[in-house]
């Protein structure tokens, strides 16, 4: 009876540690394939950091279930995001390329969410680089985020202002420069960017809505938010935050 | 005598005509120019929901707020707590019984926010499940 039990005993510590070893192994071999997918996106996309977080799928060794990838201060286009996560669901990717060449690339996903983060700092930076780029000078931009508006104050010399919008404002500019305030909304489809504004206050005058639907026609969509070369999406969504700008599709 | 008198006649209404148009620049201008001081840089007031569309309302605020956190941290908060500051500036309370939203994680990465009591507003069920209203 006793020789019984601790043989039993023996054969449940030896599937235990069968068991846990399989774990451990299964660990590291995800670990190791995070770390990899982090080093091959590092490689094509400009930021700082890049985290990859993989859910294997049970069924399936070559699929993971959940394939969660953020990249911190990443660059698109001009604009350096806060953060950019995308979210895969089903995913399969091309292993040997990984493997071989540190490459990564997308074979299929059955759903991608796309959520980008960007501050108030780094929309003042993409608009203080946007100027500096159409050579325009002391031109000063504060944003504040107050949901659902942006808060913009302004302080721009008349000269950085094209003749056009010089026309349509003229009554409103008695000096030499336009300074004041605007508060906005934004839409997006497609990844192009509008803007709403709800109030503008130029060099003391309340704009009215006329002349503010005049700009807002003539120059929506204003601005087309770039993707990641790597896994193509649309973002069609706009959330403003109190520290943050959410764009999602 | 008669051209005349239709003459001054016009020019009686022109005038007229002139002075409300000069007014009706006069009242826009200052007008605009009150609403232009520094006081006045403030947001426009959000305008006034009803109970239930208020509750929508602050279900996908709380909703977003959690993708954003997600974004940044990798996993769901585990209080709603969290996410004041930096994704919302203050947590909103229910519209009819002034209770918290209740939160909870139903599994990795599916979340859900719903009101206490969806009696209140006429439902048996209302609720926001990963970004979407339920409601019946």
């Amino acid at each position: 009876m006793e020789k019984l039990s601790s043989t039993r005993v023996c054969l449940l510590s030896l599937l235990f540690l069968l068991v846990s070893g399989f774990n451990t192994i299964q660990l590291a071999q995800k670990e190791e394939l995070e770390k990899n997918i982090s080093k091959a996106l590092l490689k094509e996309v400009k930021c700082k950091n890049i985290i990859a977080k993989v859910a294997l799928d049970a069924a399936d060794s070559k699929k993971f279930s959940n394939l969660t990838i953020r990249f911190e201060e990443a660059e698109i286009g001009g604009i350096k995001a806060d953060f950019i996560t995308i979210q895969l669901k089903q995913a399969i990717i091309d292993n040997q390329m990984l493997k071989k060449s540190t490459k990564f690339r997308l074979i299929s996903s059955s759903e991608r969410k796309v959520n980008i983060l960007l501050s108030a700092k780094s929309l003042q930076n993409y608009l203080f680089l946007k100027a500096k780029e159409f050579g325009k000078k002391n031109v000063n931009i504060k944003l504040k985020f107050s949901p659902p508006y942006i808060e913009c104050f302004y302080d721009v010399p008349k000269d950085e202002i094209s003749s056009e919008s010089i026309g349509l404002l003229s009554k409103f500019i008695p000096g030499d420069k336009l300074e004041g305030y605007a508060a906005f909304t934004f839409t997006i489809k497609n990844n192009e960017l509008s803007a709403h504004s709800s109030k503008v206050i130029l060099n003391h005058f309340l704009l009215p809505a006329p002349i503010l639907k005049i700009f807002e026609n003539r120059f929506n969509p204003f601005e087309n938010i770039p993707t990641l070369d790597l896994i193509q999406y649309k973002v069609n969504k706009i959330n403003v935050q109190s520290k943050y700008l959410l764009l999602s599709n | 005598m008669k051209e005349d008198s239709n003459k001054k006649r016009f020019l009686k209404y022109l005038l007229f005509g002139l002075i409300i148009i000069i007014s009706i620049v006069v009242i826009f201008l200052v007008y605009s120019y009150s609403q232009g001081g520094k006081g006045n840089y403030v947001p426009p007031k959000a305008e006034e929901l009803s109970s239930l569309e208020q509750v929508k309302s602050d279900l996908v605020t709380l909703s977003k707020a959690i993708e954003s956190y997600y974004a940044i941290n990798l996993s769901y908060p585990d209080s709603l707590k969290k996410l004041v500051p930096d994704f919302i500036n203050e947590l909103p309370l229910e519209q009819e019984s002034k209770k918290n939203y209740d939160y909870k994680i139903i599994v990795d990465s599916v979340f859900e926010i719903k009101v206490s009591d969806a009696s209140f507003y006429k439902l048996k069920e209302l609720k926001v499940r990963n970004g979407k209203i339920i409601q019946y």
